[in-house]
Formats: C-alpha cells, structure tokens, sequence
C-alpha cells in the first residue's frame, strides 16, 4: 500500500472518529443514572466501590434485607436500627465513602439516605421510614448497585420470570392495595398460577423480549398506584428499561436462587414495609415475616443437627444438575455436552453447609464467573476412585416440559420417576458401588426451596432421627397453606416432589 | 462535407437523422425517470412507514395525540404523560435508529457488491458481524470487570468488528488480493471468531448466554436518544464517503483491467472501500447486534430497476434499506404481541424476499 492511500485511509477514520466521538460527549447522559452535575447520582459510587471490599456473590449469604436503613443486617428495620447508626456514628464519626474508608463498605446499610455518608442524618431517615413518611427507599439491586424505590399506597405488579412470580404472589395475595396485573407465567409454578387472576393480566413477554409499550399500557391504565415491575440484574432482564419511560418502577433483587428469602423480603418490605415494621396481619410484610418464620424454623433445625457432625464424620457430596446422554442410555432430554454442578454462590451449597456435608465440586475444578463447575463423567469416576466422594445427589433439569421450569411440575416428576433406573444404570459405569446415588425433582422442577433443604439434610444426615422423622408431605402441604393456594391448587405431592428414600447403589 | 451515407445502417440508432436522434434521446430519459421514479416511490413508501411506525405499537396511542407529542417534542414541551414517554422516549429513537441502521447497512452493502462483483456480499462479509458477536460475547462475559459500564459491549463490539478488516488489510498489504482472496479470508477470520464465541457461550452463566445470543440476533431496542448521535455519525459519515466513491465502483464494475485503462488504482480504492464499509458496520452492529439481510437484498432490489451505476444505486439502496428496516421494526415490535428481535424479522422477510428476486431475475444486472 503506497503513502498516499495510507493517508486517505487515515483521514477518512479520522474524519469518522472525531464526528462520532463529537456526539457521543455532546449527548451522554449520566452513566450512573439519575441526576446530573459533578455529584454522583445516589448509589452510582456503589458497586465499584464495594466490590472492592465485598464479594457481590456472598452478599446474599449476609443480608436478607437488602435495604438501606437495616443498618443491624437482621430482617426487619426498626428502632434497634436506629439505635445501631447512632452507636456506630458516636464510635467512629462521620463516616465518608469519599475518603474510600473501609468503614463505609463494612457499614453500609447503616447509609439510609444513601448521599454517600453515614451520620445521624440516617437515623432519622430509618425513622422515617418506620413511620411511614419516608417518600423513597434505598435497596441493594442485584449486582447494578443501589436503586430507588417509591411507596405507594396501591401497588400493581409484573412479575418477569419465575423467582420474582413467586415472590410477587405471594405478596399480592396477602393483601388487598396489591394486585398482579401482568407478567411472564411461562416461567411460573402451578400452585402460583392458581393464585392469579388472569382475566386482567397481560403477558408482557420474557427476559429479553419484554414489550416496554405494554408496560407502558399498564402505567396508563394503573395510574392510581406505582405499577412495578419485579425482575433481575439490567444486563439480562429488562436491560435499562427504567431508561425507556415507561412510568413503571423497577425493583431489581436477588431471585430464590440464592436464598429463598433475601428477594422476597427486599421487596415486601419495599413495597408494604414502610411505616408497617411490625408486619401486620393482612399486610404483604406480614405475610414475608410469616414465611420467614415458618422457613427459618426448618432452617434452624437443620442447622443445629447439621452442627452436631463431627468433621470426620461428614458427608461429601456432588450435585450435578446438568447430564448428557451417557453411553448411549437414553436419558430424556439430556442432549447437553457438558455437566454442571451445584455449588459456591447457590442456594445449594448454603443448604450442604447448613447438614453438615462437604461439596467436592471445588475437587473437579473452578468455578465459571456464575459459580457452577463444568465437569466430565471422566473426572467424576476419578473422584469416586480416589474415595472421597460418598454421595451423589443428581438433579435432572433437562426433563423439563419446555425448558426451566414451566410451571408443569406433574409432568417433569413423571417423566423423572420413570427413568430412575436408566440414570443409575448411567452413572453405575463412572461411580463405584459405595457412592450413594439420590435422583431427585429441584427447584428447577418446581419444589419449593425449604423441601430442597430437607431432601439434601435427609442424604447427609442419614443416620439422624430428627431429620428422618421431617415428614416432607406434611411440609408441603404447610407451604400451599401459607401461600394462600392449598384451596386453589390441584397439585399433589407425588406430582412434585420425587426422592427415593433409599439411594441407588451401583453395581 | 459531403454527409456520409448510412443507408446501410436499418437500425434507428444509427438513424442520424432529426427523428432518429430525438427517439434516441426520448428514450435516454424515459430510462433514467424510470430510474428516478424507483427511488420517488420508496422514499414516498419510506415516508409512509415512518408514520405508521409512530403511529404503532402495543401501547394505544391515536395518530392525533402521537402528532401532537411529537410537535411538543419539537418545541421543547414534556406534558410528563405517559403517551409522551412512549412517543419520545420509546418509538421515535427506534424509528430513527432503523433508518440509521437501513441507511448505513445498505450503503454499505452495496458498495461491497460493487467492488467485490458479488450478488452475496454485505457488510458482513468479511467477517464484521463475527468479530462483533464475539467482541460483544466477551464483553458480556467479562462483565463489570472491563471497567466500561453500559458501553463495554458497545466498545468491545466495534473494536473486535474491525479486526477481520484489518487481517484483510494486512493481507492486501503483503500481496494484492482479488476479491475472491478478501472474500475468502473474511471466511477465515469469520471461523475462528465463531469458535470462540462458542467457546465464551460454553463457559456463560444461563442468562449471559440468553444475552448475548441475543444480542447476536439485531435488536433496536438499545437505541436511545444517547447513542443515535454517534450511530447518526458514523453512517452518514460513511454513506457520504462511499457515495463519493461511487464513480470509481462504476468503473470497477466493468473489470480491474477496464478500471485501470481508466487511471484508476484498483487495490487503492478497493481497500478505501473496504475500511469504510468495515467502520460504517461496525458502528452500526455495536450498537444493534446482527441485523441482516438488508445489506444484501436492498441493493440487490435496486440493482433490477436502477442499474448498477453507484451514483444512484447508492442513494436508492439507502432509502429501501431504511424502508425495509422500518417496516421490519413494525412487525417486530406492533404486530407481534412481544418483542421479536428485528435480525429474526428481517431474516423472516429478506430470505423468501431475496429467493424469490433470484427465481425471478430475468435479466442480467451485473
């Protein structure tokens, strides 16, 4: 190429990067969203700034209110709150993230007002919000920083996907200023579905297909109330649909994968919590704390026989939830080459660690950025060849009518009940006969969470009464009663949940 | 002088009388208002879609009050409504950006087929579109540690587009390459780039796969007023430039060998056209993913009624680009009750589109 078409080549990309540049200064908005100036928006500093102190992943593990004023990290915002930002402000002053004080990343939620300092500024402001004239709320979104929630008295929800649908039943059904008016029930439960009034509701599509003009319809026509949607993280739901002016408010929060409770009692709080601290009968923050209770029950039981093993003692185990068709068995809907494991920032792992067991999926290798490890059939047998490994809890997902979870759970445990032997036959040429097998319906299936806890405590607390004696039915048909649907729901147990009592062992 | 005798010559070209002359010239024009009348008929029909584009969509708004918030917008008046939002913030940056996009794609595409003496190329033939996916597939995949916010996708996207151009380019420099070698290396690069995009897709979390397959597809429902300027930019920047280079194509187009009897340096402007095309869809497919088809069958359309002189197939390939890109956005976004990304649209549309253009073809217009 001579000199002189190197030149125009120069000035033509050039003449292209200035212009584009140009436009591109003179039209950015705020990259941290909100408002404009030097100052940063509330909340845009967050998550740069806290991920250098905290592990986004681990911070459901320590706070289930993920709101800004629950400055203790239990599950409620009340006076002990506002005693606990006075005590931290007296021991430490005021206390700015400006100065990048790794005082702030520690106390964060004591931030209420969420400006960026912690003083007595956000005591008050935590008393606000308990007596209900706080006009917005700060919470932690999933992984997008701090967002802005504004009160209501009616509140319409659009549920996208199917961990913000069940915390969105929930809540509508336990009270009457709550209504679910739109959504996306492909990825919805039966007992859910049997809750909601589809006469009005409008299908607004799913993750990446979301019609913001129907959301849009609902603001117009739900102007008497906030109209909410409830969704996950920005970069795969609903990307900067709060950029769209749609007039709806987007709640962004931890899904039940992590936990069953941190999304669930962000967003009643958020939504019927302000200036109702106490949970109230009849009120969407009530009906949160009672499902608190009643799963923390189970949790704590667990827990404590959980603790009772001794370290030599304990269990270690693999959850695979991902299979191929393996050596030509036919295993329904298993045409994925590659498998995955359970573990690290799962729901999962918190309900291994909390019986007592020990998850080998560190032993096959490292986890992707989501937490999950992609394994061989290969490098399971080498597991099981070194001994170390003594059970293996198989969650079959690809038995799924139509992909995750849609809701036809009957369906899923049917085909997965009939192909029991076919797995175990599969695995029993990569696995010695020592390892225990369990086959089981997951959440992915449909089984509420509580009843995955118990099903992995029963395989690593095999020889505990206590956990032996937790009847799972009984379990389930408490849960379709505190969630309003044991009248509603024609589910039955055995369409559910499926665990043989006894493993598979090898041959 | 005595006037030559021609006689012999039956034919009325070479009537050299008054009448002969006359016919001659009548039918030069009649030939070129043809040509004219094409592109009057699709900016008229591009006009047209454009209103009813506003006027769509799944949220019932009349054509009056749409109208009406589209002059408050222009005089600087937010009444906060709801109808407003949905014209301003929701509709309009979509209609334009699907000008932009149809604009920009099928300049672009008609210069490659152009220089290239290809009916099948697009802007992504040399391997654009799989240096984009996968510059955007990693982004997405690195996440907030790229450090770029909401343009990390973006920048990633155009960065990596741009790389098969520069192997070509490279390439060009060490020998001199036909088009068939820069066709053939785009393929290359096009490989490698799809295997490791697959492989990022392997390792993704659920939901970043669900993400970047479909970003891989062509969406505008990214485009806001933020980004449309830089889009704005680069298109036209690039259409304009590819439009003064339409001479030279036309020269290209009757051969290398006739190119140079005419002066003109063949390599030279096929690599200039090259790098423009390369930043014109790189800087659209940053913004939109993969939006295909209307770089390959705009031009191809106007091709059978304008010819293949550049000076006006450039121009009339960009108003049906942009027609088709528009009308492709209605079906996806008013039709359809959810939103179907418009690459799975146009596809729909350009593939039985473009078949039936190639069964139909009676007449050779390269």
């Amino acid at each position: 190429m001579d000199s002189k078409t190197t030149k125009i080549i120069v000035i033509v990309i050039a003449v292209i990067a200035i212009v584009a540049v140009a436009a591109f200064f003179m039209t950015r908005g705020n990259s941290g969203g909100g408002g404009g100036g030097d100052e940063p928006a509330a909340g845009s500093y967050h998550y740069d700034y806290m991920s250098q102190y905290t592990d986004e992943f681990d911070y459901w593990k320590q706070t289930r209110l993920a709101v800004l004023g629950n400055a203790n990290n239990d599950t409620t915002i009340d006076s002990s709150d506002v005693s606990y930002i006075k005590n931290i402000v007296s021991k430490y002053g005021e206390i700015s993230y400006k100065e990048n004080n790794k005082n702030y990343a520690t106390y964060y939620l004591c931030d209420a007002n969420s400006n960026g300092v912690i003083n007595n500024e956000d005591a008050k402001y935590v008393e606000s919000m308990i007596n209900g004239t706080a006009k917005t709320v700060y919470y932690e979104k999933l992984l997008d920083g701090i967002g802005e929630y504004k009160p209501a008295k009616k509140t319409y929800l659009v549920p996208i996907h199917r961990c913000y649908g069940r915390a969105a039943v929930l809540i509508a059904n336990a009270s009457d200023n709550i209504k679910i008016v739109g959504g996306d029930t492909q990825h919805l439960e039966d007992e859910f579905k049997s809750l909601i009034d589809f006469t009005t509701f409008v299908e607004v599509g799913t993750t990446s297909t979301v019609s913001t003009e129907k959301i849009s319809s609902l603001a117009a026509k739900y102007s008497d109330g906030n109209v909410v949607v409830m969704t996950g993280g920005s970069a795969n739901y609903c990307t900067d649909y709060e950029d769209k002016g749609t007039h709806a408010q987007y709640l962004r929060f931890i899904s039940w994968e992590g936990d069953a409770l941190t999304g669930l009692l962000t967003a009643a709080y958020l939504i019927d919590g302000v200036g109702n601290s106490d949970g109230k009968d009849g009120t969407a923050w009530g009906k949160a704390k009672e499902y608190e209770d009643w799963y923390m029950d189970y949790i704590d039981l667990i827990k404590a026989e959980g603790a009772k093993v001794k370290e030599a003692d304990k269990l270690t185990i693999l959850m695979p939830y991902l299979a191929p068709q393996v050596n030509g068995v036919d295993i329904p809907g298993g045409d994925q080459g590659s498998l995955t494991l359970r573990g690290n920032n799962t729901a999962e792992q918190l309900f291994i660690e909390n019986a007592g067991g020990i998850n080998l999926y560190y032993e096959i290798g490292e986890p992707n950025s989501y937490g999950r490890v992609t394994y061989t059939m290969e490098l399971l047998s080498n597991l099981a060849k070194k001994n170390i490994l003594d059970t293996v809890l198989f969650m079959p997902t690809f038995f799924v009518k139509d992909g995750t979870n849609p809701g036809a759970q009957a369906w899923d445990a049917d085909k997965i009940e009939g192909c029991e032997d076919g797995i175990a036959l599969a695995f029993s040429r990569y696995i010695s006969s020592d390892v225990d097998l369990y086959i089981k319906t997951w959440r992915l299936n449909g089984i509420p969470m509580i009843m995955d806890q118990i099903a992995i405590a029963k395989v690593l607390l095999p020889n505990n009464s206590v956990i032996q004696g937790l009847d799972v039915e009984k379990i389930w048909n408490e849960y379709l009663d505190l969630i309003g649907a044991s009248k509603t729901s024609n589910l039955r147990f055995s369409n559910v949940f499926i665990m043989d009592e006894e493993p598979f062992h090898t041959v | 002088m005595k006037k030559p005798n021609f006689s012999r010559f039956k034919s009325s070209s070479f009537d050299t009388t008054g009448a002969g002359v006359d016919d001659l010239v009548h039918t030069y024009q009649h030939f070129r208002m043809r040509k004219l009348l094409f592109i009057v008929i699709i900016l008229i029909v591009l006009v047209v879609l454009t209103g009813l584009s506003v006027g769509m969509g799944q949220y019932e708004i009349s054509f009056e009050r749409v109208y009406e918030c589209i002059w408050n917008l222009i005089i600087g008046y937010d009444d906060g409504s709801v109808d407003m939002s949905v014209v301003s913030v929701q509709r309009l940056p979509r209609l334009i950006g699907a000008i932009v996009v149809g604009c920009g794609l099928a300049a672009a595409g008609g210069a490659m087929q152009s220089m290239l003496k290809n009916p099948l190329a697009d802007p992504y033939t040399t391997g654009i579109s799989s240096g984009a996916c996968f510059g955007a597939t990693l982004a997405i995949s690195l996440g907030s540690l790229i450090g770029l916010g909401n343009y990390g996708t973006v920048v990633f996207a155009f960065l990596f587009a741009l790389i098969p151009a520069a192997v070509i380019l490279m390439l060009a420099a060490m020998k001199k390459c036909s088009p068939a070698m820069m066709i053939l290396a785009g393929i290359s690069v096009m490989y490698i780039f799809n295997a490791l995009t697959q492989y990022f897709m392997l390792t993704m979390s659920e939901q970043d796969m669900a993400t970047a397959y479909q970003w891989t597809i062509g969406t505008l429902i990214k485009v806001t007023w933020n980004n449309l300027p830089m889009m704005i930019a680069i298109a036209a920047v690039g259409s304009i430039a590819l439009f003064y280079m339409a001479k030279f194509l036309n020269a290209m187009n009757g051969g290398d060998a006739f190119a140079k009897t005419l002066g003109i340096d063949v390599q030279k402007i096929r690599i200039l056209v090259l790098v423009i095309v390369s930043i014109v869809a790189a800087g659209i497919v940053s913004f939109t993913g993969v939006i295909g088809f209307i770089g390959m069958v705009a031009p191809h359309i106007c091709r059978m009624f304008v010819g293949s002189d550049n000076r006006l197939l450039i121009p009339s390939a960009m108003v049906l680009g942009a027609a088709l890109t528009v009308f492709s956005d209605i079906i996806s976004r008013a039709v359809i009750s959810v939103e179907v990304p418009i690459g799975v649209i146009t596809s729909l549309i350009g593939g039985p589109l473009f078949l039936f253009l190639v069964l139909r073809e009676t007449k050779e217009v390269w």
